[in-house]
């Protein structure tokens, strides 16, 4: 791919995989998504934090603006599905927008995965929002499947508003 | 015992709106009437600039917790309702909280969220202040502004500032009773789960910060003791069976306290012996040895406590079986919450969770992992309370609904079902779903903007 000229197959694989469950998410196929995750999946949100330094991370070492698991995650879709999720309905028009996919092989079985992620909501009375951020990923293959491990979005955003962390990265 | 009975200064409710008067006693069992709040309270500019003079500029103001700047020039910068502060740690160990803004031209000092420095150097000319707010450095002072300069006069102008249990409030009133006595009897239950360790108490995540839309008042009137949206607002929590120890059987009080705050709690109905839910039970007797006999029938079989300290502070106080994620131990939640107006409709906010300091890592773990689920930025539980403040905001500039339609508080006035199963102080009413709380909290707010 253009780009992209020496991945292996294997690793080709890997960057198909990381927009095929992008997709599910934008097409709010949570059903599906959550049999892409392993048991032992988490999400996190590390939350900015800025520091004088520009060498620091401007990202706490501790405090966390999202933290899931497969179990949290279902219990947010079960939700979502019910009628009694009041800030989800109507329902926000959102998109994520995946680039510069960037994966390296970990060891047999795993992979790095990186992106840079453009996310774009909107639903009134709340502003449209569009969010940038770096989104790193584990995958792994289990039985023979890649699965998605850990989830760590880093927000280009120094003092979020409620409406620009609403969605899943 | 009744705070309200006592205070010979109590809030009187005032006549907000044309047809509909509000009660003269904001308390149930006396006149029951309409009790209305105006809606451009939580809508209009010239409102909001009132509260900030009438109750920001006076209020004892939460900022943080001392387990963020555990080391000698540690800081983090805050907000005291429109001003923005620098709470620092300074050589000595003290805790300083002092505008952060340059005293020559009036820059802001200190741009980061948090960091460590023995001095903080202005941007604009260099002016140098020490993290105790003294100006220690002009450039070429001599040279430019003579011998008789007093560098004394140009200090970092510092608030009183006291700590409760590791919380760190201010103030810039120097009139204001002392931290203990604002507080009050709320110190009282606050204790039962901020004294529960002679180690103290920790923020071991430190505090994650968000903005919204929404008026900083709704948050306070929800947390101050709104048990009537929960069945509704969070009905997705009842039905996933999240909500635990509460989805029983359980019986409730709403306690008002001076100073315009107040507390609602619930434990499991009929408990007898002294239970901690949530707490690890090799430390059951050291919380029993550490609250009084009264506090512990206050808290024995505790399912929910929380409240609001006047008036941008909320606590919340839940333990939960069994953890978030299967396998997590059984862990009870802390959480304190900060809404500060940065306009009407703008609110800034940062959260803590709270945890007695020497507990295990794990422990803490899960009632973070709790935290974040329930009361977390993204929490759906929380998204469902701001789904509906927002949309009030979207209303309340209406002009026909702003002028004519009235927020009302009129619930449960002579609703008492429980009988109050502890001796506390405060006025304590037993129920468990009344907007009694929010009658306290709003007459006490429309005091201070009236007077
Ligand atoms: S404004 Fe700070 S030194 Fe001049
Ligand atoms: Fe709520």
């Amino acid at each position: 791919m253009f780009g992209m000229p020496d991945l292996s197959p294997e690793d080709r694989a890997v960057v198909d995989f990381a927009y095929r469950e992008t997709h599910l998410l934008n097409a709010d196929r949570f059903a599906e998504w959550i049999t892409l995750l392993t048991d032992d999946f988490e999400y996190r949100v590390p939350h900015p934090e800025l520091r004088d330094d520009p060498r620091s991370s401007p990202y706490s070492a501790t405090s966390l603006l999202s933290w899931e698991s497969v179990h949290s995650l279902r219990v947010r879709f079960d939700r979502l599905a019910s009628e009694f999720a009041w800030a989800d309905r109507p329902p926000a028009f959102h998109r994520r927008h995946l680039t510069a996919v960037r994966v390296e092989r970990r060891d047999d079985a795993s992979w790095s995965v990186a992106c840079d992620e453009l996310v774009a909501r909107s639903r009134t009375p709340e502003p449209p929002q569009l969010v940038s951020a770096l989104r790193e990923d584990l995958v792994r293959l289990v039985d023979g499947e890649l699965r998605l491990a850990r989830r760590t979005v880093f927000l280009d955003v120094d003092r979020p508003d409620l409406a620009q962390i609403a969605l899943l990265f | 015992m009744t705070a309200a009975e006592s205070d010979p200064d109590r809030p009187r409710a005032r006549t907000g709106e044309r047809d509909r008067p509000m009660s003269d006693a904001p308390t149930p069992g006396a006149v029951p009437g309409s009790f209305a709040v105006p809606r451009r309270y939580f809508a209009g500019k010239a409102e909001w600039e009132r509260e900030i003079e009438s109750i920001f500029r006076h209020s004892w103001l939460f900022l943080a917790h001392e387990s963020e700047i555990p080391e000698p020039g540690d800081y983090v910068t805050r907000l005291m309702g429109t001003d923005q502060v620098i709470v620092s740690r300074s050589e000595s160990g003290q805790v300083q909280v002092m505008l952060n803004s340059c005293t020559h031209r009036g820059t802001l000092l200190c741009k980061a969220d948090v960091g460590n420095a023995s001095h903080f150097r202005c941007g604009y000319h260099g002016w140098t202040f020490a993290n105790d707010g003294k100006l220690t450095g002009v450039p070429r002072h001599r040279e430019l502004y003579g011998r008789d300069f007093d560098k004394a006069a140009f200090g970092l102008r510092t608030a009183r500032s006291d700590i409760f249990h590791g919380l760190i409030f201010a103030t810039f009133d120097a009139d204001q009773v002392e931290l203990r006595e604002y507080l009050g009897d709320l110190a009282f239950y606050l204790e039962c789960f901020l004294g529960v360790s002679a180690a103290g108490t920790d923020a071991p995540y430190g505090a994650f910060r968000f903005n919204h839309q929404g008026n900083w008042k709704l948050e306070a009137d929800n947390f101050s003791g709104d048990g009537y949206h929960l069945r509704h607002a969070h009905r997705a929590g009842f039905d996933l069976g999240l909500m635990g120890t509460q989805a029983g059987t359980t019986e409730g009080v709403c306690i008002q306290f001076e100073h315009g705050h107040t507390l609602r709690a619930q434990r499991t109905a009929g408990t007898s012996e002294a239970v901690f839910p949530g707490y690890p039970e090799d430390r059951w007797p050291e919380i029993q040895a550490r609250l009084s006999p009264d506090q512990v029938d206050m808290f024995s079989g505790s399912t929910v406590v929380h409240g609001i300290v006047f008036p941008n502070l909320a606590f919340i106080h839940t333990p939960r079986a069994g953890g978030f994620d299967p396998g997590d131990p059984d862990a009870a939640m802390v959480q304190f919450r900060l809404f500060n107006p940065v306009g009407p409709d703008h609110t800034d906010e940062l959260c803590w969770l709270v945890t007695p300091a020497d507990y295990a890592p794990e422990w803490k773990e899960s009632a973070f992992k709790t935290m974040q689920r329930q009361h977390g930025a993204t929490a759906f539980f929380e998204s469902d309370d701001m789904e509906n403040f927002r949309r009030m905001l979207q209303v309340n500039t209406g002009a026909e609904t702003r002028d004519r339609i009235p927020a009302n508080f009129d619930l449960a006035h002579d609703h008492a079902p429980y009988e109050p199963w502890f001796d506390g102080p405060g006025n304590v009413v037993g129920t468990d779903i009344s907007e009694v709380n929010q009658r306290w909290f709003y007459a006490r707010y429309l005091d201070l903007m009236e007077d």
